[in-house]
């Protein structure tokens, strides 16, 4: 398990967002801009160029965070419709509303922030008016791993192990969405607490309770492989 | 179990939830195993159950991840230039409301210093280029002096074989100039243009016989003797010659000598509030500033300051006077 564990690290997507900075700018040196190549620069000297209007450095920041806001979105919602929708306002309010970042706050938080602001608030709406537009996708050419037993396959040769994976992803989005919410920040978008605790508003030891029971209940759906849980719904059926 | 454990306590709950974010190899990873290995194998069982949650969830961390297409950067590039632009816009646009508030404010300082102080020199055009077509006042003094008209000091008189207003005569004041005339009796506002016309006979060219054709802004009393008050703009003939003068005092524009045996001429000015326009026989004399005040209202008329016998007095009579706005 070791050796697995191990090679799942090392598996991380190329493209995860470089949420640690190479030097958290002092608050001496915050109009200091450092004649370092944009591709080098860290998420916070980007910001503060995309601040004084600089939408290379925007571009930057979008690559760098676009596929984790955009799955981000897409595991908390569910549909790609709303992913595109929200993924693009995620964005222009970023590069609109640049000024209202500020240092040291790690850009990823405030972004997250602003991603599940949104995402509530497009709900809301959902809920109200039912009547769905249908938008042009305009997610084209983009790899969309919905399908948890492709998703298996790909992360091992195991088939009982894939089976295991499936049901655990097919398990996730049965869960509490407090509980899915603070899995999906802490395992698929590597937040710690802390980062989760600002950007959700709930005190870091909620959001631990939240992660132990969800996870203790997506081991449930590992141990036993369908069993029933407890609001009665049987987990880990196919076609969920 | 959970209490032996001590699962629900929030060291160890953070620690090994920590250490299942932290994933395995971590230092939170080691600590916890470490801690676990030091109880029963029954306890480990769950957490067993969790660190395999987690690393199906890790193995599976591909589940539902997007990755942006060429057609949606495109759309979210398209929207951030249009919100770069409208920011850029921005200090524009402020610059546009700076710049229209400082023409509001030229304008209001224009408008202010128009009605303070008189007209722009394109009003000065536009009043020559005015046509006077109303008739305020139009007297030929055939039946006397009409009641349009206020006499003032010596008062004139309508001579029959002159056919027209001539000056008064005090007998035994033959050496002295002696000064009359009329006014209209309803001045003007500052603001209204108009124009007074007087049509003069003249026989002869005449020092005894100063005849001045005036706008004043102050209304001049049934008592005024004076030769002149004080604030008159005037078109003045006097020996066959027609000069302007200002209320100051000062000669203004160009003279012209009239004909002499029976000519009669025409002697025009036309006034806004702030310019005037002086011509005699369609000859223009003067335009310019008249120097009146910009407050007052003004009071068109004709004054005769004369000196000598009666019958020179004749010698410059005014057959006509017309008022006019346009």
């Amino acid at each position: 398990m070791q050796k697995r564990a191990e090679k799942s690290v090392q598996q991380k997507p190329p493209a995860k967002p470089s949420a640690k900075p190479a030097a958290k700018p002092s608050g001496e040196d915050v109009t200091d801009l450092k004649p370092v190549a944009l591709g080098r620069a860290s998420d916070e000297d980007l910001m503060r160029r995309t601040q004084r209007g600089d939408r290379q450095a925007f571009s930057l920041l979008y690559e760098r965070y676009s596929a984790s806001v955009l799955s981000y979105l897409y595991r908390m919602m569910g549909n790609v419709e709303d992913v595109e929708s929200i993924a693009q306002e995620v964005f222009l309010r970023a590069f609109r509303f640049a000024a209202t970042y500020r240092y040291p706050q790690k850009l990823s938080t405030w972004l997250f922030t602003i991603t599940r602001n949104l995402a509530i608030n497009y709900s809301r709406r959902r809920k109200r008016s039912p009547v769905r537009n249908v938008t042009e996708l305009n997610l084209d050419g983009v790899d969309i791993n919905g399908d948890p037993y492709q998703v298996a396959q790909r992360a091992t040769d195991d088939v009982e192990k894939q089976e295991e994976i499936a049901r655990v992803l097919k398990a996730l989005d049965d869960l509490p969405t407090d509980q899915k919410e603070v899995i999906v920040l802490g395992v698929f978008q590597d937040l710690s607490y802390a980062e989760m605790e600002e950007i959700t508003g709930t005190k870091a030891v909620t959001l631990r309770s939240r992660m132990f029971h969800g996870l203790k209940r997506l081991g449930r759906m590992v141990g036993g492989r369908g069993s029933v849980v407890g609001d009665g719904k049987v987990e880990g059926a196919p076609g969920r | 179990m959970s209490e032996a454990l001590g699962f629900e306590t929030d060291e160890f709950l953070k620690l090994l939830t920590e250490a299942l974010r932290a994933g395995p190899g971590s230092p939170q990873w080691h600590e916890v195993v470490t801690q676990l290995r030091a109880l029963d194998a029954s306890e480990t069982d769950e957490y067993r159950l969790l660190i395999r949650a987690r690393e199906r969830l890790e193995s599976g961390r591909e589940y539902r991840s997007v990755r942006a297409g060429p057609g949606f950067t495109r759309k979210v590039m398209e929207g951030v230039d249009r919100a770069g632009g409208e920011r850029a816009r921005m200090p524009s646009a402020a610059l546009i409301a700076w710049l229209a508030a400082g023409v509001i404010v030229a304008v209001a300082i224009a408008v202010v210093a128009w009605l303070t102080r008189g007209a722009s020199p394109a009003v000065e055009q536009d009043l020559g280029s005015m046509y006077f077509s109303t008739t305020s006042i139009s007297s030929d003094f055939s039946q006397g002096i009409p009641s349009e008209w206020r006499k003032f000091g010596l008062e004139p008189v309508v001579s029959a074989k002159a056919k027209g207003l001539r000056s008064g005569f005090t007998k035994g004041k033959e050496k002295e100039y002696q000064g009359g005339g009329i006014v209209a009796a309803g001045g003007f506002e500052p603001g209204q243009s108009f124009a007074v016309e007087a049509a003069v006979r003249i026989s002869k060219a005449s020092a005894q016989v100063d005849l001045r054709l005036f706008v004043a802004q102050d209304a001049l009393s049934d008592s005024t003797s004076a030769a002149t008050s004080r604030g008159e703009f005037v078109a003045d003939l006097l020996d066959g010659q027609v000069s302007v003068f200002r209320p100051d005092g000062t000669l203004a524009g160009q003279q012209a000598a009239m004909g002499q045996g029976g000519d009669l001429v025409h002697l025009l000015i036309k006034m806004d509030r702030r310019n005037a326009i002086v011509e005699v026989d369609g000859r223009r004399l003067y335009a310019g500033p008249h120097g009146l005040a910009g407050d007052k209202p003004r009071w068109p008329g004709i004054r005769f300051l004369a000196t000598g016998s009666e019958k020179s007095l004749e010698d410059v009579v005014v057959q006509s006077v017309r008022v006019l706005k346009p």
